[in-house]
């Protein structure tokens, strides 16, 4: 791949990348491990472009040379007072956060601090640098010392991800296909692989089609479509099975395909296979009989769960209601007289003892079975047409009792409207009396009146037989009121409409007389 | 936001050589958080008392201490009712250079050494320093009932 680049972007690549790699990283460890070594003790690093401690650190590093703050190896490493050496960044940052008291101690040890740090030795420094990582850069498997692995990612990986040149595109493109001052996402494509392809050439379906390690490639023996990576480890599938028959069944003989015949004949379990299979076959069928036969047991037991039901719900709470009220009307209980015994006898058909023994687990003689069935399903037949008589019957008995229901209101009814009759005749009565009384009280009253007022005119000695003759009044109408025969109460209907229209008459008469007591009385 | 390399580091050590008596699991949707149970120390009414903790790494650790709460009911003066720990280290006492592991550690050790002078539970301390022999009773009983399941 890598040539086929070279000479595609043969005016971009540059000088480095055709160094070798194990040559480039040997030639630079020295050089960045120095660089490093000289910036490790200042005080203010240079900004790293790459986050040195996110780094997948290849071998495992000396726990002495791990930042007990960060658990990676010291980075810019510096010493405390107290002997205990931090990355500077990591003390900086403690420094930063930490409480006024807290700022001025090791975070390790907690001593009090009179100086500041300084830097650590250069062997410490060095011996961090030394420790392998692997470059940050994807699909870059590259392993190198982490001193130099900043040198490497930012300045000289293929794998690094650069912006494009046009300023336009906001595309990255790999240091490898960059070319300087060229954009090339117009006329080229990077394909998932890494490659990048022309475009306008059918170099990209070319690519798919037979390079890219990706997507497949066409087997020409076999059809078959493989990723080319596998290509050529790929052996076509063979056609004819050269497997001993008897495999399955547990013959395990690893032979080749020309030794095939020899091994047939030798092997008992291959001469066993047709016997097995057929075996085999006949069991499979068996248990496809077994499973229908389940399916129709399941279907006939829910039918008679089901007429179990309709016998529980509708007949047997008619024979205990037969057994608790004799006294029903003499035609319902002659039918279910013809009928209880019938629906008993049905209830012990239900589960004959033969069929329990049956059902749970069903006999593989398929003979049998179907006998079983046939019995089932002349018991099943035979308990609808029962079913189907006592349905009958009831729908002629729920008959019989809406009629008797029917009459049993009619009764009623009547009974009702008598009543209200003489409800009608007895509030008519009282009204009448009410009336009498009010007519009474009110001639009583008129008369007390006229009596003042004749006591402060003319006759005191007229006034006793006034009083005397109205409670004797009253007393008769009462009694009349409280005797409550039909009789009186129609007698009494004429007289109160004689009663209604008399005091309207009556004062007039009054006022004509002139206040005469005799025409009063009267 | 990426886990920081210290706590991956971290992980992978307690997974790795794990503290004897203590266990520190990462929640599989949150690595920050971790369900911890320590055995209690041996000699101690905690003793054959596995006690369950819940440990969550902030934003800024190592800079802030892990917040650690108990999640098994105990008996202990140092510890209250809603679990919460009354420990120097898990406070002003933080450095950035302890761990999980350093941390696990001393709270195993706070059980094996209750300091009723420094309480949060006020009535177990003031149990604890008038009638200790019973307040370590209770403290058995407890964990019988909540750490023995």
């Amino acid at each position: 791949m890598q040539p086929h680049f070279d000479a595609l972007f043969a005016e971009s690549v540059r000088s480095s990348p055709s160094l070798s790699p194990s040559s480039s990283s040997s030639s630079l460890s020295t050089h960045g491990a120095t660089q490093a070594a000289t910036q490790g003790g200042n005080y203010d690093e240079p900004p790293s472009k790459i986050d040195l401690r996110a780094l997948d650190y290849v071998t495992d590093y000396d726990s002495h040379l791990m930042c007990p703050i960060c658990h990676v190896p010291f980075l810019h490493p510096v010493v405390l007072e107290c002997d205990h050496t931090f990355c500077n960044s990591c003390l900086k940052e403690y420094r930063e956060g930490a409480s006024s008291g807290a700022r001025s101690r090791c975070p390790t040890c907690r001593a009090v601090l009179s100086s500041g740090p300084r830097k650590a030795s250069r062997l410490i420094v060095n011996m961090c640098n030394e420790t392998k990582v692997r470059c940050p850069n994807d699909d870059c498997q590259e392993v190198l010392p982490r001193g130099c692995v900043e040198h490497h990612a930012t300045k000289e990986c293929p794998h690094e991800r650069l912006r494009c040149p046009d300023p336009k595109c906001d595309k990255l493109v790999k240091r490898r296909n960059h070319v300087p001052a060229q954009c090339i996402h117009i006329s080229h494509i990077e394909c998932d692989c890494g490659a990048v392809i022309e475009l306008g050439k059918g170099e990209w379906l070319r690519h798919k089609d037979e390079d890219c390690p990706n997507t497949g490639v066409k087997c020409e023996e076999c059809g078959q479509r493989i990723s080319a990576s596998d290509y050529p480890g790929h052996i076509c599938n063979p056609d004819d099975d050269h497997s001993c028959p008897g495999k399955q069944y547990g013959c395990t003989d690893d032979f080749s395909p020309e030794d095939s015949e020899a091994h047939l004949k030798s092997c008992p379990l291959a001469r066993l296979a047709p016997h097995l299979q057929k075996q085999s076959q006949l069991l499979q069928s068996l248990q496809e009989q077994l499973i229908m036969v389940k399916v129709r047991n399941e279907v006939l037991e829910n039918g008679f769960e089901k007429i179990h039901d309709v016998l529980n719900d509708r007949v047997l709470p008619y024979v205990s209601h037969s057994d608790h009220s004799p006294a029903e009307a003499s035609d319902i209980e002659e039918i279910e007289r013809d009928h209880i015994p019938s629906a008993l006898s049905q209830r012990d058909l239900l589960m004959p003892a033969h069929l329990g023994d049956l059902t749970p687990s069903a006999d593989p003689d398929s003979l049998s079975i179907s006998q079983t069935q046939q019995h089932l399903l002349a018991l099943h037949e035979s308990l609808r047409g029962n079913v189907s008589n006592i349905e009958n019957n009831i729908s002629t008995l729920t008959n019989t009792i809406s009629d008797l229901d029917a009459r049993t209101s009619m009764q009623i009814m009547n009974e009702t409207l008598r009543i209200k009759e003489d409800l009608a005749h007895t509030s008519a009565a009282l009204f009448s009396t009410r009336a009498q009384v009010q007519w009474l009280m009110n001639r009583e009253r008129v008369g007390q009146q006229q009596q003042a007022m004749g006591i402060r005119g003319r006759a005191p000695s007229a006034q006793p037989p006034v009083s005397n003759q109205a409670p004797s009044a009253r007393s008769s109408v009462s009694e009349g009121g409280d005797s409550s025969g039909q009789g009186q109460s129609l007698e009494g209907q004429p007289s109160a409409s004689i009663l209604g229209s008399s005091p309207s008459f009556r004062p007039q008469i009054r006022r004509q007389s002139g206040g005469s007591q005799e025409r009063v009385k009267l | 936001m990426a886990l920081p390399k210290r706590i991956i580091k971290e992980t992978e050590r307690l997974m790795a050589e794990p503290v004897p008596g203590i266990s520190a699991v990462p929640h599989e949707d949150n690595l920050r958080y971790f369900d911890v149970s320590i055995h209690g120390p041996s000699q101690s009414p905690y003793e054959g008392g596995i006690f369950k903790l819940e440990l969550f790494l902030p934003e800024d650790y190592p800079m802030t201490p892990p917040k650690i709460r108990f999640l098994t009911k105990i008996y202990h003066p140092n510890i209250d009712k809603l679990g919460r720990i009354c420990l120097d280290v898990l406070k002003s006492n933080w450095s950035p250079a302890l761990q999980i592991r350093t941390i696990l550690l001393s709270i195993q050790a706070l059980l094996g050494a209750p300091n009723p002078d420094d309480p949060l539970a006020n009535d177990v301390a003031q149990r604890w320093k008038e009638d200790q022999e019973a307040a370590i009773q209770t403290a058995r009983e407890w964990t019988k009932t909540h750490a023995m399941t």
